[in-house]
């Protein structure tokens, strides 16, 4: 008890200039490395192969045939047709997806190997948007 | 006659609060910060208008332009994704994976990318920028 009070009336108290000025460096780095940005994307309702069957593609199920240069759309056997990007995305809005079950909200995209993946993405983010659910198609 | 100099008062700073402060700064942006590990994969991210903003990336897939496949900054191949992203989505159900791919890779770089996430159980994102 007697030393604390001598201690206070020497008027003895620990320099922290430095301290505060390391404390301040280490702000400016986490300020300047702090990542604040989020990312822009599509969350996407794409099963697994392992799922249960009934979740797989049925004979009316839409299909949309994507090549290098065309955009083919089709629903059953024998009606193939060529879109445009906005004529696929108007007829997707049109089906009105989220008001269904999720086992008809599928729709199977077939990508040729010539397909650059900002094509595919325009067409998986457009499904996506619409509410519908992308069943890959594969070999 | 002499004169007397003014006695200067000894100024001191208090600056043990402002140390507080600071370190309080400190913590809140330890916590709050999410370093990137995948600053340094080359990639251009396709365009697309319906996109919105998401969560920040708690796992991010990326093949940059060469085709070159990183998982959260770590080089690794298409056929090992599955395994790497399973166990975190045994933790943790809710798990989305960012997947990021370059504009103008071809089907056969970035499809066995997406079905290896789409196969390991985990929530896709799909990243890109937002066109108007």
């Amino acid at each position: 008890m007697k030393s604390k009070k001598r201690a206070s009336e020497d008027g003895i108290s620990p320099d922290l200039t430095s301290f505060s000025d390391i404390a301040n460096l280490l702000i400016i780095f986490f300020i300047l490395t702090t990542s604040l940005v989020r990312p822009f994307g599509r969350r996407m309702d794409m099963p697994a192969s392992a799922k249960p069957p009934e979740t797989r593609q049925q004979d009316n199920t839409p299909t949309v045939r994507v090549t290098a240069d065309r955009l083919m759309l089709s629903e059953g056997e024998g009606n193939e047709r060529e879109v445009t990007m906005n004529e696929l995305r108007a007829d997707l809005w049109r089906r009105n997806f989220p008001s269904r079950k999720e086992t008809e909200r599928a729709v199977v995209v077939e990508t040729a190997p010539e397909v650059t993946y900002e094509r595919y993405y325009n067409v998986v983010t457009a499904i996506a948007a619409a509410g519908g659910v992308v069943a890959l198609m594969t070999e | 006659m002499a004169i007397r100099r003014r006695k200067k008062p000894n100024l001191v700073l208090p600056l043990s609060s402002m140390g507080d402060i600071a370190f309080l700064l400190i913590i809140f942006f330890m916590l709050a910060s999410n370093f990137m590990k995948t600053g340094n994969v080359d990639l251009q991210r396709p365009g697309a208008p319906t996109l919105e903003q998401q969560e920040p990336a708690k796992c991010s897939v990326m093949v940059d332009r060469d085709g070159v496949v990183w998982c959260d900054g770590a080089q690794v191949s298409a056929a090992e994704l599955a395994s790497i992203i399973k166990p975190l989505v045994e933790r943790d159900r809710e798990l989305a994976v960012h997947v990021s791919v370059h504009k103008d890779l071809k089907r056969d770089e970035f499809m066995p990318v997406v079905e290896a996430v789409s196969e390991s159980g985990a929530k896709i994102v799909l990243t890109g920028e937002p066109e108007d």
